[in-house]
């Protein structure tokens, strides 16, 4: 191999860190990228497939942009407890300081700063798979896409994290105890009755 | 073949010194595990490979590198193009005895 061509496939071997980095290296190898290789995309879109719990996508031919759908069990707990910490404060989603949180995070990570792409969060918990990030990628200018796949699975991580501190603090406050039962009558108190 | 040395020398002394991306930046792991096996043609597989040795920035340096090697061999490649395109000239006067 010349030097040329150990270059051309370095960027492959980065995908490969980034997996590990998350935890996900053995998925990344069972999709098929066990080795380097120079197919620059293959390594992006298996790596964005294994980015998240459930990833979807959808290509609309007529403006070349494709859109891509990540949830996160983890993001799914995470806004139902949210609900449940606004619903024992009395506030509002809009004013919860834990959606804030999550929603300037997201923000941050897709700062990816390239343009020719937009993203959404949502944040609602009626079915699985509600809660998400929906990105949309227009093909003719787009070409950060480790940077994506990085925000994507740095993003999945923050959730799980955040996800068990927010579980904690609604723990030390008694939100999920169970209402206390009646005393246990012994069988004499019973029979005198 | 007749080639202005005086103008070359000078061009040489006129140019921009360009600093190179340092060889020993790189992680000997990242060299010795990756860039040389890779470069002997032998196969490099992820299951064999040590990812908390190393990460992406390590795998960036090793790129650096490389883009300045090539960008350096391509320089003297097009030096060399231009010496072999000289237009040949034949000597004014006897050049031995």
């Amino acid at each position: 191999m010349t030097m040329e061509e150990v270059r051309e496939i370095l960027p492959s071997i980065s995908y490969a860190c980034l997996c590990h980095k998350y935890g996900k290296l053995e998925k990344f190898i069972e999709a098929g990228n066990d080795a380097p290789t120079n197919d620059y995309f293959d390594c992006f879109y298996s790596a964005l497939w294994i980015a998240g719990d459930k990833v979807s996508s959808h290509y609309n031919e007529d403006w070349c942009v494709a859109s891509y759908y990540f949830s996160y069990q983890a993001m799914m707990d995470y806004y139902r407890l949210c609900r449940v910490y606004g619903k024992r404060r009395r506030i509002p989603l809009k004013e919860n300081p834990f959606m804030k949180k999550a929603e300037t995070f997201v923000n941050e990570m897709m700062d990816i700063g390239y343009g020719y792409y937009a993203f959404r969060l949502q944040t609602k918990v009626n079915h699985r798979w509600a809660s998400g990030v929906v990105i949309y990628i227009d093909e003719n200018g787009f070409n950060a896409e480790f940077e994506m796949v990085e925000a994507i699975f740095a993003i999945g991580d923050w959730y799980a994290r955040a996800e068990l501190y927010l579980w904690s603090v609604l723990d030390r406050e008694g939100a999920f105890q169970s209402p206390a039962l009646p005393a246990h009558k012994n069988e004499e108190e019973q029979h005198e009755q | 073949m007749e080639i202005d040395f005086d103008a070359l020398l000078s061009s040489f002394r006129d140019a921009k010194e360009e600093k190179t991306f340092p060889k020993k930046a790189v992680s000997d792991y990242v060299m010795s595990r990756i860039y040389e096996p890779l470069l002997r043609n032998e196969k490099v597989l992820y299951a064999n490979l040590d990812f908390t040795r190393f990460d992406a920035d390590d795998l960036l340096e090793l790129m650096r590198l490389l883009d300045d090697s090539m960008r350096m061999a391509w320089k003297l490649t097009d030096l060399n193009r231009v010496f072999c395109q000289a237009k040949p000239a034949s000597v004014g006067c006897r050049a031995f005895c």
